[in-house]
C-alpha cells in the first residue's frame, strides 16, 4: 500500500545532472534513510518523489500508482500522490496558530468542523502539543515546532512520509530526544517513511534501511549494519562510521602478505585465496580498516603475532572520556585508531599495534568497489 | 549617575530641537492659531463651520447625482476610494505576475511601471495633461476608436472628466510604489511555505488565499497607510494637470487651501482648511506608526 519504488529515475537541470539513474524500492512501513554529502541529489531525489520536481526520465510509484513518468507523459501534482512531507525549516505558517497549522490540510480537503476538531485533538495528544494548540509558530521552542510540523503531516494520514532534514535546526541535545521520538512515532504510526539527512549517526540509529548516495549516484542499499560492515564502496565505507575508515594503499605479495612499504600485513588464508582467484597478486590495493579494529599493542598481546602488527609513532592523542582517538604514522602512511580509556599511550611515543585481520576490508584501487 | 544618563541623550538632540522650534513647532502653532481668527479678531469655531459649510468643500448638493464639483473634501474621499483598491489591486498584481526569474524582461517591465514614482510629479501632472487631450491624448483616441464619442474629448477641459483624468492619471504615478513594496514582499516569503501548501493540497488560489495574503499583510498595511496619506495630500499632479478646475470640478483639500491663500488671500479660511488635512492625516499615520511597533 505505502511502498515506494524508483525506476531508473534522473534529474537534470540544464547542464548539472543531479540525480543519477537511480532505482530504488521502498517497502511499506520502512523507514529509509537517504543518507549523503551536500549537493549528492538526496533532496532532490526526495522532492521528485513528493512531487515539487519532475525526473527527467525514468518512472516513480507510490503505491500502485505510477505517479511519474515523462516519457508517457505522466506527471502526478503533489497533492494527489497521498504523501505529506517534513521541512527542513519546518515552513509552519507563522500568522496561524498551532491549531491552524495542523488542521490546515484538512480544511483545504473541504472536512468537517467536527471531525478536524477530533482529529487535530488526537494529533496534539500525542505529540505533547495540547497545551500550545492556542499559540503562533514564533512562541514555541525549535522543538515544539518540530513537533508542530510533525502533526501537520501526521494528520492527513498519508501513506508516505517524506522529511527533509527535519532535527537539523535543532540543537545536539534535543536533536538526540528527538531521533528517538520520531523513531518510535513511524513504528507506532506503522507508516513508509523516507528520511533525507547528512548526518550518519541519524542514518544509523533510525534508518530500517539506508541508501547512500554521492554526487547523483545510488552508492549502496542496506541495513545499517550491512552498511557499516560490507560497504560496497570506499566511499559508503569512508562516509560512515567516525573517525573514518583508514585507507592504506599496498601491493599483494606472492606470500599472501600486503605491502605497504614501511611495514606488512598478512591477510588470512581464505581472504588471500580469494584475490589470489580474482588476479590481484602482485597488483595494488586499498586495505580499509576502522580505526576501533586497530589495537593497542600493550593492551592486545594475546592477538598479536609477527603477520598483524607494526611500530608506528603516536602523533595527537584526542581523549573523549570513554575513548581515546590516536593518530598515528608509520614513516609516510598516517592512520587513526580508537583506544579504549585504559590504554596509556602518549603523544611523541613509539608504540606497537595490532590489526584486526577479520575486519579488513579490501578495495579495487582503480573501480574503489569492495572485493570484500 | 541615573540622571545625567537620562539626559545625555536629550544633549545631542539640543541642536534638531533648537532647530525645530522656529521652522516646525512655531509654524504650527501659528497655522492652528490663525484658523480661530478673523480679521484679528477670534471668532472661535466660526471659521471652521463656515469652511465647512462652504460648497468649496462639501458640496452636498451635487453630491452624487449631479457631475464634480462636489466639493473638494469629497474629491479626496472620491480619490481614495477608486485610487487605493486601485493601487493595491494593480501593483500586487504586477508584483505576482513578474515574480521569479523565469519571465523574460520581468525588469524593464518593472521599472516602467516605478517610471512613476520616479518622474517629479509636475512632470506627472503634465503628461496626464498630454494623456487626456482629445486630438493628442491617447486615452480620448482609444474611446474614439471604441466609438464612445462622449468620452473622446480633453478630460481635464469637463468638469464631469476632470476629476477622474486626474485619478486615473495618478493611479499610474502611483503604482510603482505598491508594486515595488510588494515585489519585495514576495521575495521575502520561503519558498518552503508555497512548497509545504503545494503538498497540503491547496490549489493557486488557496495558496494565494490561506498564504501569500495573510504574508503580505505588513505590506499591505505599509501600502495603504502610504497610499491614504499620498490622496489626502495630493497636491502637484492637480495643480499642473487641472489647476483644480474647471470651476473647481476637480478641486481637492491641499488645492483649495492652496487657493484660499494665494487667491482669495484668506489666510485664517486657509489655515482651517491646513488644520483639517493635518488632523486627517494623522489618523493614517498614527495607525502606521501603531501597527509598526
Amino acid at each position: 500500500m505505502g511502498e515506494v519504488k524508483l525506476l531508473g529515475v534522473w534529474k537534470k537541470f540544464e547542464d548539472v545532472t543531479a540525480v543519477k539513474d537511480i532505482t530504488l524500492e521502498v517497502k511499506d512501513g520502512e523507514f529509509m534513510i537517504l543518507l549523503g554529502p551536500s549537493g549528492c541529489g538526496k533532496t532532490t531525489t526526495l522532492r521528485m518523489i513528493s512531487g515539487l520536481e519532475e525526473p527527467t526520465k525514468g518512472q516513480i510509484y507510490i503505491g500502485e500508482k505510477l505517479v511519474a513518468d515523462p516519457e508517457k507523459g505522466i506527471f502526478v501534482p503533489p497533492k494527489d500522490r497521498d504523501i505529506a512531507m517534513v521541512f527542513q525549516s519546518y515552513a509552519l505558517y507563522p500568522h496561524m496558530t498551532v491549531y491552524d497549522n495542523i488542521a490546515f490540510p484538512l480544511k483545504l480537503r473541504k472536512i468537517s468542523k467536527q471531525e478536524i476538531d477530533i482529529r487535530v485533538k488526537e494529533v496534539a495528544e500525542m505529540l505533547g502539543l495540547t497545551e500550545l494548540l492556542k499559540r503562533k509558530p514564533r512562541e514555541l521552542s525549535g522543538g515544539q515546532r518540530q513537533r508542530v510540523a510533525l502533526g501537520r503531516a501526521i494528520i492527513r494520514r498519508p501513506h508516505v512520509f517524506l522529511m527533509d532534514e527535519p532535527l537539523s535546526n535543532l540543537d545536539a541535545k534535543l536533536r538526540v530526544r528527538m531521533r528517538a521520538e520520531l523513531k518510535k512515532l513511524q513504528r507506532q504510526l506503522g507508516v513508509t517513511t523516507i528520511y533525507v539527512t547528512h548526518d550518519q549517526v541519524e542514518a544509523m540509529t533510525m534508518g530500517d534501511k539506508i541508501a547512500v548516495m554521492n554526487a547523483g549516484v545510488l552508492q549502496q542499499v542496506g541495513t545499517p549494519e550491512e552498511i557499516y560492515n560490507r560497504p560496497a564502496n570506499m566511499f559508503v565505507a569512508g562516509f560512515i562510521g567516525s573517525p573514518p575508515m583508514n585507507f592504506l594503499n599496498g601491493t599483494l605479495t606472492e606470500g599472501g602478505f600486503v605491502d605497504f612499504g614501511p611495514f606488512k600485513l598478512r591477510l588470512l588464508k581464505d581472504q588471500f585465496a580469494l584475490l589470489q582467484e580474482k588476479g590481484y597478486v602482485g597488483k595494488n590495493l586499498v586495505l580499509g580498516i576502522r580505526p576501533e579494529d586497530i589495537y593497542d599493542g600493550s593492551l592486545a598481546q594475546e592477538r598479536a603475532s609477527e603477520n598483524n602488527m607494526t611500530r608506528a609513532t603516536v602523533e595527537i592523542v584526542e581523549n573523549l572520556g570513554g575513548e581515546r582517538i590516536v593518530y598515528l604514522s608509520a614513516e609516510d602512511i598516517s592512520f587513526t585508531a580508537k583506544f579504549p580509556p585504559e590504554s596509556k599511550v602518549k603523544e611523541g611515543q613509539k608504540i606497537e599495534i595490532v590489526f584486526d585481520m577479520k575486519k579488513i576490508h579490501i578495495f579495487d584501487k582503480n573501480t574503489k568497489k569492495a572485493i570484500f | 549617575m541615573r540622571k545625567s544618563k537620562s539626559l545625555t541623550p536629550l544633549f545631542f538632540l539640543l541642536p534638531a530641537l533648537i532647530l525645530m522650534v522656529p521652522f516646525v513647532i512655531y509654524p504650527v502653532f501659528k497655522t492652528v492659531y490663525l484658523s480661530f481668527f478673523l480679521d484679528d479678531k477670534f471668532v472661535g469655531l466660526e471659521n471652521y463651520k463656515n469652511v465647512l459649510l462652504s460648497p468649496d468643500i462639501v458640496n452636498l448638493d451635487r453630491f452624487p447625482t449631479n457631475s464634480p464639483p462636489w466639493g473638494a473634501l469629497i474629491h479626496n474621499v472620491v480619490w481614495i476610494a477608486i485610487h487605493l483598491p486601485a493601487t493595491i489591486f494593480l501593483g500586487l498584481g504586477i508584483a505576482l505576475l513578474l515574480r521569479g526569474k523565469e519571465i523574460k524582461g520581468a525588469s524593464i517591465i518593472k521599472s516602467i511601471v516605478f517610471l512613476g514614482m520616479v518622474i517629479p510629479m509636475i512632470v506627472g501632472g503634465l503628461i496626464i495633461r498630454f494623456l487626456f487631450e482629445e486630438g493628442a491624448g491617447v486615452i480620448p483616441a482609444i474611446f474614439k476608436a471604441l466609438g464612445i464619442e462622449g468620452l473622446a474629448i480633453t478630460w481635464t477641459a469637463y468638469p464631469k472628466t476632470a476629476l477622474f483624468a486626474a485619478i486615473l492619471g495618478s493611479i499610474w504615478i502611483w503604482t510603482g510604489f505598491s508594486m515595488l513594496m510588494y515585489s519585495a514582499g514576495l521575495a521575502s516569503i520561503p519558498k518552503d511555505y508555497y512548497e509545504a501548501a503545494l503538498i497540503d493540497g491547496a490549489n493557486r488560489f488557496q495558496i494565494f488565499k490561506n498564504v501569500t495574503w495573510p504574508l503580505l499583510k505588513p505590506i499591505t498595511i505599509v501600502v495603504v497607510a502610504m497610499t491614504l496619506l499620498w490622496d489626502l495630500k495630493i497636491f502637484d499632479v492637480v495643480y499642473v494637470a487641472t489647476g483644480g478646475g474647471p470651476g473647481g470640478a476637480s478641486m481637492v483639500l491641499a488645492l483649495q487651501m492652496w487657493d484660499y491663500f494665494a487667491r482669495a488671500l484668506n489666510y485664517n479660511y486657509a489655515a482651517v482648511v491646513a488644520v483639517l488635512l493635518t488632523t486627517l492625516t494623522l489618523i493614517p499615520a498614527l495607525w502606521l506608526i501603531r501597527r509598526r511597533e
